[in-house]
């Protein structure tokens, strides 16, 4: 395979900034797809991923292009994915191309994760073409636009790219671009096998799928892998590149993106951003940036009904084939009974893992409020690490409580800073920086507790600025905080499932109004249901159920005997999806109180 | 021993609250009379022999707008078809404005023991709410009337009208034991859909009262009533000795019962585990053209799973206020041990001071009755 001949790129976007259609005309113009062939965004083929317009999986799509001068190109198109729950597997997936379009919404300008994917770019030393979409929208801005992205990355507006996805115009122009600016990938054909996995997905019937770019070295068919960080070997039983399905070929060399399949039964062997090699005559070192990822965000799953736990436990090991980031071990609850601790990457992930297991799975479960996982400094020397707030030691043997901490970019039309700072101060934010990008858009930093953030903040900060705030975060390492554990009791028996951790400021505040939030959430009984919340012994909020004072439809002749059975038997379904915690029924609802309390 | 109920659909107007089936056009009841015959005379053939006929009841609609020889008609096709030698109670449910010394005479003479008559209030603008077809003057006269003929009668009132006063409530009832009736069912102003009142709710011109409201005045009639020498036998019903509703008693008591008319009910119980509800279409025309094609008119027909079964005895049973739930009956001839079930459901109710438990049997007390249907709920939960 001739290097010079191949391109390797990715498209930066933010979500409905045209990314997928982009890729559509792509496809199109190549011809990799005839149009009998098209489906609108081919490339997000889970069904969750094209109803959120947003991909979650990474996947890659070799096209044939002839250019202008004749000559025959591969370009490789590996897509990433466009949330900040996965920026590691974008850093990746980046670092298996040489160059990326930089898409940009005409209108609307560039956005948080769209910054952050760009610096991971640049990071990766990536060529970027600048493309605004869109430009024929009657409220393009063109010129501000491009100016602002020339601001970030340098060159002279008139060199970024105008197209419009939806009607093709100016895509011909992005194919040449490729050709001409990203460079061909180099590498030794002859060296040590060296490639990394950008991705993987599991098939029921050929296990892992592998998919990786070639840095160094040839990939045969039949060869003896091994997985440099996990360390698992198996073989090459089948290689191929990566059209609209898989197509076997021979062998892959350096400079070339495909698949591996070798009979890999867990997806946890093949870990994204690992370094593929020939377990024969090993590279002598692996691709660099490897990591192991980690949950930030852990939640309670628990089956609303009893009997569902082992269908949970195994819709959870079959999403866990997918998806190697998902964590989960089984707890129990006095309140909930048996469910899982589940970890995510963050919040998106884990709302995708809950649709899946509904959607897909059929289950209807009941889940906790997200929290973060402390480290816990004990009096006597030793560290533990929280990921359930019911199980925070006591008060009395804790030394300090290390929280997670995040820098969150906040990218924001200029109108809305004021709002914006205020909710980042009321999320015990510390400021760090402000930017102007252009004129009217606004670059502004601030460093939050994770735990801040793990519920509503995303909402909020959509609804403070009408929607036109964007959010990215990465990681900065622990802090320490004065933080304590928030009870909820009802009539007097503590429901673990509703302990929070929370800043010892905002306890009194949290615990009233999580009180009135549940006595709003929690239907009224037969008898009075005390609602309470305490820190440790101290009660320092109490809201109360009244008792039910009337329930009676008045007559019960032979015409209003099955009609008021029928009544019942739909009230005892309603009843089953209850917890019962003592003798109060408590709606699952109740059990994300605090995330529907809003910010009032 | 089983119940039978004839419905009889036609009134001269619409009273606001009612959902029962019924039509106020209609000028001759003689071809409804004449599908009915058909109709008892149908299920005689199938059910006539199973078990003999205890009760008798004509519901309605307005049964008193019958003329008396299409009563007379009703009756013997029912003697006609079924074992009646066991016939112990034959009800009619009567409006004040019907209540004519002639008429009453006629029925008593037709067999007729007992009347339920649809007073709901003594009080003009009460009545006026309600868009009932009497006055106040009409209803104390009736219940007078009534007296006159018959010493098995019920009365029929309604609490807790929006904007009634409490006092009228008082009110009503007093009179209604001062004017001598031995039987009263009161119930509260349920708002049913698809009436003229859920209608006036919905647009917010009739705000319904208070859960709470409702309550003092149920728990006020419980006080008043059985002060005054009535047995609270049912959740609704009031009783002085011997006057209590053999028929109603045996929708509670779980028995079986045919329904004839158009809407009516029927419940049968083959065996312990076999039992059948079915209703009638809700269409005079349809009903009467069914009987004439020697159709039976029926509209829905479900087998009772056992556990619904169960259920229904349980609620049923439970509104029998002395009788109670019997935790054996139901053990043995339902196969629910309410004791092993639903024991902590059964000790919070109990120390909740909503039941009692005692000689096996659970049964609601007063303030238990005002939420008789939570209680069920509680224990078929």
């Amino acid at each position: 395979m001739d290097l010079q001949r191949i391109r390797n790129f990715c498209i930066i976007a933010h979500i409905d900034h045209g990314k997928s259609t982009l890729a559509d005309r792509l496809l199109e113009q190549t011809g990799t797809l005839t149009q009998r062939e098209m489906q609108a965004q081919v490339l997000d083929s889970m069904d969750l991923e094209r109803e959120r317009g947003i991909t979650i999986k990474s996947h890659a799509i070799r096209m044939g292009y002839t250019a202008p001068d004749g000559k025959d190109y591969i370009l490789n198109l590996i897509d990433t994915p466009g949330h900040v729950d996965f920026t590691y597997e974008v850093s990746r997936a980046l670092n298996a191309c040489e160059g990326a379009i930089l898409v940009v919404d005409a209108a609307q300008g560039i956005e948080a994760q769209t910054i952050s994917n760009l610096y991971l770019a640049l990071e990766a030393d990536l060529e970027i073409i600048p493309v605004l979409n869109k430009v024929d929208l009657p409220s393009a801005r063109p010129d501000v636009v491009a100016a602002t992205i020339t601001d970030l990355i340098g060159g002279n507006p008139e060199d970024v790219l105008q197209v419009s996805a939806k009607t093709g115009a100016g895509v011909d122009a992005v194919l040449e671009a490729i050709v001409r600016r990203v460079p061909h990938p180099t590498g030794d054909p002859e060296a040590p096998l060296k490639a990394i996995i950008f991705d993987s997905v599991y098939d029921t019937f050929r296990g892992s799928v592998v998919y990786t770019r070639v840095f160094d070295g040839t990939l045969r068919t039949g060869d003896p892998i091994l997985f440099m960080a996990t360390k698992q070997k198996y073989n090459a039983e089948e290689i191929g590149v990566l059209k609209l399905g898989m197509q076997p070929v021979k062998e892959l060399t350096a400079g070339e993106v495909g698949y591996i399949i070798g009979s890999v039964k867990d997806v946890h062997d093949t870990k994204v951003g690992d370094t593929v090699t020939n377990s024969r005559t090993p590279a002598a070192e692996a691709v660099p940036g490897f990591r192991d990822v980690k949950p930030m965000v852990f939640s309670g799953l628990y089956p609303t009904d009893a009997d569902d736990f082992e269908d949970l436990r195994a819709s959870l090991d079959k999403l866990q084939l997918n998806d190697a980031a998902l964590t989960y071990e089984p707890e129990t609850s006095a309140a909930l009974g048996f469910g899982f601790r589940v970890g995510f990457l963050g919040m998106l992930h884990m709302e995708i893992v809950q649709e899946r297991l509904d959607r897909e799975f059929g289950l209807d479960i009941i889940t906790t409020l997200p929290n973060v996982r402390y480290t816990v400094a004990l009096t006597d020397g030793e560290e533990v690490s929280v990921e359930n707030p019911s199980e925070m030691p006591g008060t009395g043997v804790i030394d300090e409580i290390r929280e997670p901490y995040i820098k969150a970019q906040i990218i924001t039309p200029s109108e809305y800073i004021g709002t914006l700072m205020q909710l980042c101060q009321d999320r015990r934010g510390v400021y760090v920086n402000t930017q102007y990008l252009d004129p009217e858009r606004v670059d502004l930093q601030y460093e939050l507790p994770l735990a801040e953030i793990v519920f509503d903040f995303y909402d909020r900060l959509k609804s403070v600025s009408r929607g036109y705030a964007s959010l990215d975060y990465e990681f900065i390492g622990e802090r320490t905080s004065n933080l304590v554990k928030l009870d909820v009791m009802l009539n007097g028996d503590p429901v673990d499932a509703l302990s929070t951790i929370v800043h010892r400021d905002k306890a009194y505040y949290m615990g009233r109004r999580l009180a009135r939030k549940l006595k709003e959430l929690i239907p009224r009984q037969l008898f009075e249901v005390a609602i309470q919340a305490a820190i440790g012994a101290k009660v320092i909020a109490r809201e109360t159920v009244k008792p039910l004072r009337k329930d009676v439809t008045a007559r019960c002749y032979g015409g209003d005997i099955s009609r008021k059975r029928k009544l019942l038997e739909k009230q005892k379904e309603g009843k089953k999806r209850m917890k019962q915690v003592g003798a109060v029924e408590v709606p699952q609802e109740a059990f994300l109180a605090v995330l529907s309390m809003g910010d009032d | 021993m089983a119940g039978l109920y004839l419905h009889i659909p036609f009134c001269t107007q619409r009273c606001v609250y009612c959902d029962f089936y019924f039509v106020t056009t209609q000028r001759t009841t003689a071809p409804f009379v004449r599908a009915m015959e058909a109709e008892i005379e149908a299920y005689g053939r199938e059910f006539g022999t199973q078990e003999p006929v205890e009760t008798l009841y004509l519901g309605g609609g307005t049964p008193s707008l019958l003329p008396l020889e299409e009563v007379a008609h009703l009756i013997a096709a029912v003697e006609q078809h079924f074992d009646t030698s066991a016939l112990a109670e034959v009800t009619l449910e009567m409006n004040p404005e019907n209540a004519t010394p002639d008429y009453l005479r006629g029925l008593k003479a037709l067999g007729v023991t007992r009347l339920s008559l649809g007073i709901q209030s003594f009080f003009a603008d009460d009545l006026a709410f309600m868009n009932r077809a009497h006055d106040a003057a009409q209803a104390e006269a009736a219940v007078e009337a009534v007296g006159a003929v018959f010493d098995d009668f019920s009365v029929d009132l309604i609490f807790g009208l929006p904007e009634q006063p409490f006092e009228y409530w008082g009110a009503n009832l007093e009179k209604a034991v001062r004017l001598g009736a031995p039987h009263l069912s009161t119930y509260s102003l349920t708002i049913e859909d698809r009436t003229p009142l859920a209608k006036q709710v919905a647009l917010g011109r009739v705000s319904p009262v208070t859960d709470e409201t409702m309550r003092e005045r149920f728990l006020f009639t419980m006080e008043f009533l059985t002060a005054r020498g009535f047995d609270h036998y049912e959740v609704c019903s009031f009783s002085k000795p011997g006057h209590r509703s053999r028929h109603n008693q045996g929708y509670w008591r779980h028995r079986n019962y045919l329904g004839f008319g158009p809407s009516a009910h029927a419940f049968w119980k083959t065996t312990r585990s076999l039992a059948h509800r079915w209703s009638n279409v809700r269409h005079l025309g349809r009903y009467q053209a069914l009987l004439e094609q020697h159709e039976l008119p029926l509209d829905e027909r479900e087998q009772i799973p056992p556990d619904a079964l169960a259920d229904e005895h349980i609620l049923l049973s439970l509104r029998l206020m002395e009788e109670g739930l019997d935790l054996a009956r139901l053990r043995d001839e339902y196969g629910v041990d309410l004791r092993l079930e639903k024991r902590a459901a059964l000790a919070d109710l109990e120390r909740g001071g909503l039941v009692t438990v005692t000689d096996d049997r659970v049964r609601l007390t007063r303030e238990g009755a005002v939420v008789a249907d939570a209680v069920a709920l509680k224990l078929i939960g």
